[in-house]
């Protein structure tokens, strides 16, 4: 044995030495250095994919658009799960006075601290840009359960650190005092952590208050932070995580297998150390046993809940969701993880021999394993069965297999979890010395239990290869030789302005597509240099649009003629001169739009026309909104006159445009008149826009959610922050007693 | 010279965009606040106003707009004023998918990504299936803007949902979020063509064009804003030559197919139109008329999955 035995500057009963032999840290021995050798390599492996899958992206794992959460988000909940079991020990159990606790705390706050921290490095493996990780800080949008989920889970590891290293501190002042024959930097440790504690009263009165005061404060802290993530699935709409009793049921089973993880841990302690039995008893196994049983059948219970009753109604998507989880393929897994991580525990455990430290041993890896496994079928069937179908999506997007690297990573961050327990444990006792040892000079004495000495199960995640390929279709469509085809239209607008739209279209595959940035140019009377009017290219659509300029054209004609070319394409039409125009008459309720078409005559006279087809549209962002199904027709007088319904949106200040058209006359092609009216109904600017709604930005957040989150957020950290003042000041008591 | 119809100007310059067609430039129109000093060239340029008036402007009050460049924080404010809607008649569907080809094209999917789908539905056994185009539905109480934690996706004023992928830390729990499974995710490095590769060279990200797509960030279908600065309707809504898709400003009570634009509240009230899995209470600005009178038979198609190549 390392230790030695220093002169202390208390005396202690043999006894007490014997116990202090026995907790003191040691160094790893063979099999201890073997653990810690494959934790690292399993831990270096992750983080050598992980380093791959930064520089790549999340394309290395299996998830896709549909799976879009997969083992890394189950590995998540199952690190925030078995970390509820520090508070479920120290805090639960310490309030509740269970005796037993003594030797289990210490235990339960290592896998406690070592689980939510990955439990937060995780979160940032799943993330598709961990660089932006500050984010989630600098922009937090109180109003998603994220930023919820961040604040609790840093909430909990800073009161798990607490209340891991609160009761250290007389252990590490008992280091300090008496471990000799270790580096310097491990003595300075012990010396700067330990706090000048010396045992004095007050110390110890001040130790005991702020321990009672975090024990209080973890649990509802602990309820949140499994709630919460629990919520990251229960706010959603999908089938299998609509559920209201999400909460508890998360909080059950992460006691559950926090339960089960301190019992993994107790019995590799046990095994480990020479003489751990005396302090990890049978009693302490059969305890621990009993509250596993509880616990599993609270849990069942809530399975229950949860499978039973949208079971009983069989609802759309629920129905799909069940029968793959009872039938389909997630039928093997969901029975094993369901019969062997739950059922069967808790047979095992309702009997005497089953609360023995080697049976619970293999029924909490039992526990853990069924949990890490429940925490896949929580995550991943339900993303499996969206609510629109798969459609032509590839097969390997239908189901998800995570790939060999997603499994590395994931097998490394539960190895590195692994290893900060184990690294606490080299340095840290993992039974509480002084604790233990004043207990032990209390007459009462725990009975010691049978050793069983058995060789380590190791546990081993299946890794499945995952493969996903993609290629990329090779396109090839034989072109047609294109023929092109123009179409020439002319419009005049408001009686000014005369326009020429060519279009130019090209067949490809069987239908006329328009050709861009073709050149067309216009003529007047005829295709000759000394009539061209102008040019203009086409746009996208094959639409070529020029503006006749007016000085070009024979003011006294009352037929122009006019055509369009475009390489060997031409199009030429005529045009009658022609005066249409638009009236408003309003009396009373009645407000009417009186149209009228006039034509010069060979002297020059006008004449109206009769029958002309006027159409009348109300202008509209992306297109004329017409009036009435059938156009009105002009009477003798040239007139026609349409009733203006009083039902129609305008601006902001009621105002729209009205546009009269004769479309494609024969001798007129088409004419336009524009007329702005302010005979709308004025818009009402929807203002929903600056509510405080739950999908606002994040300035316009909803006040009774900044208020409870910070309410929250203040409370709880001004608790920590007194916690923490009540360290220092058990420093200053400490040095004050050395002087 | 100040021009001569100060109102007919200003009255222009506020109806802003989309009816100045007829002028075949590439420039449009900044709305100029009264009093903003403009040193004016001299140099006239013709304009064709929404009430169909030829007007004289100088040019310097012309101010050139390039294709896009909406930055991520101005694009975070919607269109003054609009609303907007799609409506999507089923009956005239027959999955063409020429909406989804252009959709693809303009967004740079790629082999990998698909803002819009057409997908094969079936009320029940007995019905005859039909085809039903989905995209991001741009909801009203949208349930992926409620859970984004950084502010990354968003809601603006014209009813728009976008993406910042500046922002986006790529937790995805938007995409989870969604019921209809509108959105995507870039797992890799974006796969492009040496076009598209040519075309974001030059480009500056806008949320608004969702281009460049960045890798670890999530994107989705974005109504096409870019366009709509432009006057010109989303690529799906001019792609389709069946004119099933209607788009349009729910505050105009319109929406265009393209070849016909009709009043909104009257397609809805006489065609029955609903909106998809009304009971999930997101509200979506998307409606669909239902496959009643179909134009065409309901043809299974032999299209190979998208990225299926084996």
């Amino acid at each position: 044995m390392k230790k030695k035995a220093s002169t202390a500057h208390e005396h202690l009963s043999p006894q007490s030495e014997a116990i202090s032999r026995d907790l003191m840290p040691k160094p790893f021995g063979r099999s201890g250095t073997i653990w810690v050798v494959v934790l690292s390599v399993i831990f270096l492996t992750g983080l050598f994919f992980w380093v791959e899958q930064i520089r790549n992206g999340l394309g290395i794992t299996a998830m896709r658009d549909y799976s879009t959460w997969g083992i890394y988000i189950a590995n998540f909940v199952f690190f925030v799960a078995i970390s509820l079991v520090g508070s479920l020990v120290s805090a639960i159990l310490k309030l509740s006075g269970a005796k037993m606790r003594t030797p289990l705390t210490r235990i339960s706050e290592m896998i406690a601290v070592a689980s939510i921290i990955f439990a937060a490095l995780v979160i940032i493996v799943d993330m598709g840009r961990p660089d932006r990780f500050l984010n989630v800080i600098f922009h937090a949008r109180i109003q998603s359960p994220i930023t919820w989920d961040v604040i609790v889970i840093s909430t909990y590891l800073a009161i798990s650190l607490l209340l891991f290293y609160l009761p250290l501190i007389p252990d590490l002042a008992f280091m300090r005092d008496r471990m000799t024959g270790i580096p310097n930097w491990q003595k300075k440790m012990y010396r700067f952590l330990a706090l000048n504690w010396t045992g004095h009263p007050e110390q110890q009165k001040i130790l005991r208050r702020a321990e009672q005061i975090l024990a209080i404060l973890i649990i509802p802290v602990a309820f949140g932070i499994h709630t919460v993530t629990s919520w990251l699935f229960a706010t959603t709409l999908r089938p299998g995580w609509d559920s209201s009793d999400f909460g508890p049921y998360f909080v059950s089973g992460a006691f559950m297998v926090g339960a089960g993880g301190v019992i993994a841990a107790m019995y590799i302690f046990r095994t480990h150390y020479s003489n751990w039995e005396k302090y990890l008893t049978d009693r302490h196994f059969d305890f621990m046993g009993r509250l596993l049983v509880l616990l599993s059948l609270v849990y069942l219970y809530f399975n229950i809940n949860e499978y039973f009753v949208p079971a009983y109604k069989m609802k759309g998507g629920e129905a799909e969701h069940l029968r793959a989880l009872f039938f389909g393929n997630y039928a093997p897994l969901f029975w094993s993880v369901q019969i062997f991580g739950m059922l069967v525990p808790i047979v095992v455990l309702m009997f005497r021999q089953g609360r023995k430290p080697l049976p619970m041993f293999v029924v909490s890896i039992l526990v853990i394993v069924g949990a890490w496994f429940k925490r896949f079928l929580i995550v991943v069937p339900t993303l499996s069965h969206p609510f629109i179908p798969m459609d032509r999506v590839p097969e390997a997007w239908q189901h998800y297999m995570p790939t060999f690297k997603e499994w590395a990573i994931t097998a490394g961050t539960l190895a590195g979890a692994l290893l900060i327990i184990t690294l606490l444990a080299r340095l840290f006792p993992a039974i509480p010395m002084v604790e233990t040892i004043e207990e032990e000079e209390k007459p009462e004495s725990g009975a010691a239990g049978n050793i069983s000495r058995n060789a380590l199960v190791v546990l081993f995640l299946f890794l499945l290869p995952g493969l996903s390929t993609a290629q990329t279709e090779g396109d090839s469509t034989e072109v047609e030789k294109p023929s092109t085809s123009i179409e020439l239209v002319f419009t005049e607008s408001n009686n000014r302005s005369k326009i020429l739209t060519a279009t130019v279209k090209t067949k490809i595959e069987g239908s006329y597509v328009g050709v861009p940035g073709a050149s067309v140019n216009f003529y007047q009377k005829e295709a000759a240099p000394e009539q061209l009017i102008g040019t203009a290219t086409s746009n996208e659509k094959g639409v070529a649009t020029l503006v006749v300029p007016l000085d070009k054209l024979d003011k006294n004609a009352h037929k122009n003629t006019y055509i369009a070319i475009f390489e060997d394409n031409e199009e030429e039409i005529t045009i009658e001169e022609a005066v249409f125009e638009m009236t408003l008459t309003a009396e009373d309720s009645s407000r009417q739009i009186v149209v009228s078409l006039k034509s010069p005559d060979e002297k020059g006279e006008l004449v109206p026309v009769k029958d002309a087809e006027v159409h009348l549209y109300v202008q509209r962002l992306f297109g004329l909104l017409p009036l009435s199904a059938d156009p009105e027709t002009t009477d003798e007088n040239g007139e026609a006159t349409a009733e203006f319904p009083g039902d129609i949106p305008g601006d902001e200040a009621g105002n729209l445009v009205v546009v009269a058209r004769i479309e494609e006359h024969e001798k007129f092609g088409n004419l336009e008149f524009r007329r702005k009216i302010p005979w709308g109904m004025t818009t009402v600017i929807d203002p929903a826009r600056n509510e405080r709604e739950l999908w606002s930005s994040r300035a316009n957040a909803p006040l009774y959610l900044i208020f409870i989150v910070n309410a929250m957020i203040f409370g709880i950290w001004g608790v920590i922050a007194y916690i923490v003042f009540q360290v220092f000041k058990i420093n200053k008591i400490g040095r004050r007693s050395v002087v | 010279m100040k021009p001569t119809n100060n109102n007919t100007r200003r009255n222009f310059l506020k109806a802003g965009l989309g009816v100045a067609a007829a002028t075949a430039t590439a420039t449009a129109l900044h709305a100029f606040q009264q009093g903003d000093t403009v040193v004016e060239t001299g140099e006239k340029v013709k304009l064709l106003s929404p009430e169909g008036e030829i007007v004289e402007i100088d040019k310097a009050y012309l101010k050139p707009v390039p294709e896009v460049n909406i930055s991520p924080t101005a694009a975070r404010e919607g269109i003054p004023g609009r609303r907007f809607v799609m409506v999507i008649d089923l009956a005239q569907c027959k999955n063409l998918r020429k909406c989804v080809d252009a959709c693809d094209a303009m967004h740079h999917c790629g082999a990998e990504k698909e803002f819009l789908k057409v997908l094969k539905m079936q009320a029940t056994e007995l019905a005859t299936p039909f085809w039903q185009p989905t995209m991001c539905f741009h909801c009203d109480s949208p349930p992926c803007v409620k859970v984004c934690p950084v502010d990354a996706t968003y809601k603006r004023s014209d009813g728009i949902v976008l993406i910042d992928t500046n922002r986006c830390i790529g937790c995805r729990f938007c995409m989870v979020a969604c019921p209809y499974s509108a959105r995507t995710f870039d797992w890799s490095e974006p796969q492009l063509s040496e076009a598209e590769k040519e075309k974001e060279k030059h480009m500056h990200y806008s949320p608004e064009t969702s281009l460049p797509a960045k890798m670890g960030t999530v994107s989705k279908c974005d109504f096409c804003p870019d366009m709509i600065r432009k006057g010109e309707m989303p690529h799906c809504v001019s792609a389709c030559p069946n004119g099933v898709y209607y788009f349009g400003d729910e505050n105009e009570d319109a929406v265009s197919n393209g070849s016909e634009t009709v009043r909104l509240s009257e397609l809805l009230r006489d065609r029955a139109g609903y909106r998809f899995m009304e009971d999930m209470g997101t509200k979506p600005r998307v409606y669909y008329l239902p496959p009643v009178n179909r134009a065409f038979p309901f043809e299974d198609d032999e299209f190979t999955k998208k990225n299926d190549v084996k």
